[in-house]
């Protein structure tokens, strides 16, 4: 059960409201279950969108390099409702079980390719310890994906971590995380 | 040293300069801190991030959230200190004291003690947030309770959203390296320590 009243239908916000449910539905599609919940205050639901539809449909990252972040995010957040959609969108990609099996027990994973490993090493370094990533795993990244793409891993990994308070805090259920958008 | 230097305006294509500008009228001041790291990858997603900064902003020119200042600044500390974030801290602790914050409450989360005396709602904010970075990061039903009772449902809504923002952005920040802008170091209060990681 959803710690608070979740927001579904455009009639369930008051008038003058309204526009930020109707502008979501618009460019989406679907209001996905953390912004039910977000909508409690409309005007931070539709800007968490407008930054959530760049870093979910316009990045730069293919669909595995981006799968994996958001897995590794996921996990070290505990955040039941993103690692289940992300692990199908993941499968999608072609990310193989043992990858996301290593991922979810927080293992060191093997047959990496070098893209993996480079943004496993990337990800984990920023969501522990100091935050810090040493120099030769930055360079690594650069190397790999290039400036833009390595900054928008890491603000990838930022919006999903901002959306697993959400999540988290509010305990959204994790089987709304079936559909699309899930975030 | 910072990883990524500063994008001006006139080194972006013409078609990508309005980003630019919507980032500099939302934060009025000279562009520093995460925004040089989007700046240098989508300047469309940093007008984006930009726009939902404001909404948390604390420098008397947006007030959008309706929490107080004092409560927002105090969680950008909180964050600052969870994820190690130098550049938010030394943005943020001037701040914070400017609204409220006492000296022993800065002082005591910056060596990850627990602040002494704290006002009741201060000691919520902190056990709430606490909770969400640290542990399994769930919050247990009390403490959600006495969120959800104190500041009403709009009101925990941006309470964990500024949350989520200030962390959001500190991965960029630290993953670049990202070093206070050339206004914080001058306005910078020479005895104040910066955050140890």
């Amino acid at each position: 059960m959803p710690r608070i009243p979740l927001v579904t239908r455009h009639g369930d916000l008051p008038a003058p409201n309204q526009h930020f449910f109707d502008r979501i539905i618009r460019t989406r599609g679907r209001v996905a279950a953390p912004f039910q919940v977000l909508l409690n205050s409309p005007d931070v639901a539709d800007r968490v969108a407008s930054v959530g539809e760049f870093l979910l449909y316009d990045t730069v990252l293919s669909p595995p390099a981006k799968t994996l972040v958001w897995l590794i995010a996921a996990r070290e957040y505990d955040c039941d409702y993103e690692w289940t959609a992300s692990v199908r969108h993941a499968r999608q990609a072609g990310l193989p079980d043992a990858l996301i099996d290593a991922i979810r027990e927080r293992k060191p994973p093997a047959g990496l390719t070098r893209e993996q490993e480079v943004l496993v090493e990337f990800c984990r370094q920023l969501l522990r310890g100091n935050h810090r990533v040493d120099d030769a795993t930055y360079r690594a990244a650069v190397e790999q994906f290039g400036v833009a793409a390595t900054v928008q891993i890491a603000a990838m990994i930022g919006y999903f971590v901002m959306l697993a308070f959400v999540v988290n805090a509010f305990e959204v259920d994790p089987t709304e995380a079936e559909s699309d958008p899930f975030l | 040293m910072a990883r990524l230097s500063m994008i001006e305006r006139e080194q972006l294509p013409e078609d990508q300069r309005r980003f630019h500008d919507a980032v500099r009228t939302m934060r009025r001041r000279p562009i520093s801190g995460p925004f040089i790291t989007l700046l240098n990858s989508s300047p469309d997603l940093a007008a984006r991030v930009a726009q939902l900064g404001h909404y948390f902003h604390a420098r008397g020119q947006a007030d959008e959230s309706i929490l107080s200042v004092k409560v927002r600044t105090f969680i950008a500390l909180i964050s600052s200190r969870a994820l190690d974030g130098t550049y938010e801290w030394g943005a943020w602790v001037r701040w914070a004291l400017q609204a409220g914050v006492s000296r022993v409450t800065v002082d005591a989360i910056r060596e990850r003690r627990a602040p002494p005396d704290l006002a009741p709602e201060d000691a919520l904010v902190l056990d709430f947030c606490t909770q969400l970075l640290t542990g399994n990061h769930r919050a247990s039903d009390a403490t959600y309770r006495a969120a959800l009772e104190h500041f009403g449902a709009q009101g925990v809504v941006e309470l964990v959203m500024t949350l989520g923002y200030f962390a959001m952005i500190a991965f960029p920040l630290n993953a670049f390296e990202i070093g206070p802008s050339a206004e914080q170091t001058r306005e910078r209060d020479p005895a104040e320590p910066g955050l140890p990681i």
